[in-house]
């Protein structure tokens, strides 16, 4: 019973399918490869080795230095991007199980209602979330991350 | 019925560790010198509350368990509350012996870290979800490897922690990818519904279920051995301890030891190996505890430095809590002896010696922490030698470790080698199978290997003379948690049976039935347990 069905959505045993999928993208990986290589014509030109075939010249190496504070840089982008994934489902969630709270019927939310997620709940787990953000912002700010000199 | 709530008054020692940590971390980078100060006693001050919330806890109750809050994935039983207990009481000495690790405008970042990782070590034994088991896990590692680098401002210490961080990275992908197969079999990430799933599937391992089911649980234990620093993943091992401060290194023994070990009954527990015979995890297991046991002992034979001694020895040392792991809660049930005896019950004897081990071995580093020789770290055998003649009493504590993690009776590591090895022994009168004894045997030789290697640290210790001998530092807090950890050492020498008991007790809910769909959201057996402390 509890085997019938899987998280891959598919009935216990009934892998046919990707055996089937796997072959036919291992087949057609293979092909292009090896028609590529058959077919393919071979040019050769001062042009065509370049870097980049039609762009831009190449100036210099590009293993060189750079400023370890894009380092930096790349964990606020972090900091901040993780907060909007995850605010974002959070402001979508939000207002529908308001109204799921309030409706006399079932409503679409109803389920994560049951799940024990209510409203005040919800906006509680997002307040936590944000404070840890908070400290982590001022903890930043305090060691002069934004001062860029 | 409107379910039950998150209940965060159970939560309440993660919540005190992680405010603290948040507060300590902002203490850190306060513009005071004075406040930055506070930073250790914030630490010290939550940890030590934390310990007086569960014990409180546990005697006004009267019990170790909680009902769970649905849909929270927490289940706080026995195991629970003993990981709380010993993580936080270790936590005290950690904190103790890093008092003034690292660098001291970094010290807020440091104890902060420290903090977190042991939040994540209190919310790996309540875990019953996958996820939660996966993300508590990572909670622990991710903080350590932040703290190796920390805790020295050289470039041995940078190298260390990116070593430990990339295949701490590495070993977390596999663990997840394992967990994924696990998912993928039962369709839902409670453990409890898991198990079911894994063991039906199991039951054919030739079936396709049945071999996913195998690839989760062997990638998710690979990723684990890396926690635990068994072999095959014991090669960042010696390189990370060396680089790594010696109160660090200390940490490194018993923090994400622990996790890993939890995590590990977590995993094994899910194909029902206990309750059901499963000859793959057998020799799995099997071979992993001797292999671990054999290459950790020989590899630190042939070691002058004692960090990289100690580093092997722990290998070694998670090869002896295999045995533990393999040997199973049920034996000593099933035998029906006098019910109290900790010679049936394998993971009650693996939590008894990680504690045990964990104590021991931060004892060696935080002794380690504190002598210098010439200016530097006092690293190497030969500058520990003649060290009985300047400081007679760090001297008698290395000797004490030593002894400890070596296990010449009685000090209470002999009391844990003989719990684990017995529990082995019961459970294989009760199947009657002679490869356990084969194991036990290769693991009392591997002991007496062992004992090469501590005896020489001992008697370079005690007997050796040297011309410049090492000194102590003054670092007051740093000497009471060396102190702290011999002092443990003795009493569990002359007092193992309440450190015992409470193993017992803590892995009562691993020696329920849980394959037979027994387990359900709400544990009855477990509710009535007998106080936790009581002596």
């Amino acid at each position: 019973m509890g085997l019938s069905r899987n998280a891959f959505g598919l009935a216990a045993g009934g892998f046919e399918a990707v055996a089937v999928l796997l072959t036919v993208v291992t087949a057609l990986a293979a092909a292009i490869l090896i028609l590529a290589h058959r077919i393919g014509p071979r040019r050769h030109g001062a042009a065509k080795e370049d870097t980049y075939e039609s762009g831009m010249e190449p100036i210099g190496d590009t293993r060189r230095r750079f400023n370890v504070r894009f380092y930096l840089v790349a964990v606020l982008y972090l900091v901040f991007a993780a907060e909007l994934v995850f605010l974002y489902p959070w402001a979508v969630l939000f207002p529908r199980l308001t109204a799921a709270a309030n409706a006399p019927e079932p409503h679409s939310a109803q389920r994560l209602l049951e799940a024990g997620a209510t409203p005040a709940a919800l906006l509680v787990a997002v307040g936590v979330f944000l404070a840890l953000l908070l400290v982590g912002f001022i903890y930043e700010w305090r060691r002069g991350v934004f001062k860029w000199n | 019925m409107p379910p039950h709530p998150i209940s965060l008054s159970a939560l309440l020692p993660e919540l005190i560790l992680l405010v603290a940590g948040c507060a300590v971390l902002l203490l850190g980078v306060a513009t005071t010198a004075h406040r930055r100060r506070l930073a250790p006693w914030v630490t010290l001050l939550a940890l030590v509350t934390a310990v007086v919330v569960v014990l409180f806890e546990v005697l006004i109750t009267g019990r170790a368990t909680r009902p769970p809050a649905a849909g929270s994935g927490l289940f706080y039983g026995s195991l629970a509350t003993f990981v709380r207990i010993a993580a936080l009481e270790l936590g005290v000495l950690l904190v103790l012996v890093n008092w003034s690790a690292g660098r001291e405008e970094e010290r807020g970042e440091f104890l902060a870290l420290l903090l977190f990782a042991l939040t994540g070590l209190l919310l790996v034994a309540p875990a019953d979800n996958l996820w939660l088991l996966f993300l508590a896990v990572e909670l622990v590692s991710i903080p350590t490897y932040v703290l190796v680098v920390l805790s020295r401002s050289n470039a041995a210490a940078l190298e260390a922690g990116t070593k430990y961080f990339y295949l701490g990275a590495l070993s977390a992908a596999v663990f997840a990818y394992g967990l994924s197969f696990l998912y993928g079999v039962s369709g839902t990430a409670s453990l409890a519904a898991t198990t079911r799933a894994v063991v039906l599937a199991l039951r054919d391992p030739n079936s396709l279920q049945g071999g996913l089911a195998m690839v989760g649980i062997v990638l998710s234990l690979g990723g684990l051995l890396f926690k635990i620093a068994a072999v095959p993943l014991h090669f960042y091992v010696a390189d990370v301890y060396q680089g790594a401060s010696s109160p660090v290194a200390g940490l490194l023994g018993f923090v994400p030891k622990l996790a890993g070990l939890i995590a590990i009954f977590k995993i094994i527990a899910l194909t029902g190996f206990w309750d059901t015979e499963n000859r793959a995890v057998y020799w799995l297991l099997w071979l992993l505890a001797v292999a671990s046991m054999t290459v950790g002992n020989v590899l630190a034979l042939r070691q002058t430095n004692i960090k990289r001694l100690l580093a092997y020895s722990g290998v070694a040392h998670a090869g002896y809590m295999l045995v533990g792991v393999l040997a199973g809660p049920l034996a000593g049930k099933a035998l029906a002896t006098d019910g109290v005896s900790i010679l049936g019950n394998g993971p009650a004897a693996v939590l008894f010696y990680i504690v045990i081990y964990g104590l021991a071995n931060l004892g060696a580093f935080a002794v380690l922490g504190l002598l210098r020789t010439r200016g530097g770290p006092c690293e190497t055998l030969r500058d520990v030698a003649g060290l009985l003649r300047r400081e007679p009493g760090l001297a008698l504590l290395l000797a004490l470790a030593m002894f400890t993690l070596m296990g010449l009776p009685p000090t209470p590591g002999f009391w844990g080698k003989f719990a684990l090895f017995g529990s082995a022994l019961t459970a294989s009168r009760l199947t009657g199978d002679t490869w356990l004894i084969v194991l036990v045997i290769i693991a009392v030789l591997n002991s007496a290997l062992a004992a090469a290697y501590y005896l020489r640290v001992i008697a370079a210790v005690l007997l050796y003379e040297n011309d410049q001998p090492a000194y102590a530092a003054p670092r007051e807090a740093q000497s009471i948690g060396a102190l702290l950890c011999g002092f443990l050492i003795l009493i569990f020498t002359f007092y193992p049976s309440g450190l015992m008991r409470a193993g017992q007790h803590a892995t009562r809910e691993l020696s329920e039935p849980r394959a037979t769909a027994a387990r359900t959201e709400s544990p009855v057996a477990s509710a009535v347990d007998p106080p936790f402390a009581s002596p």
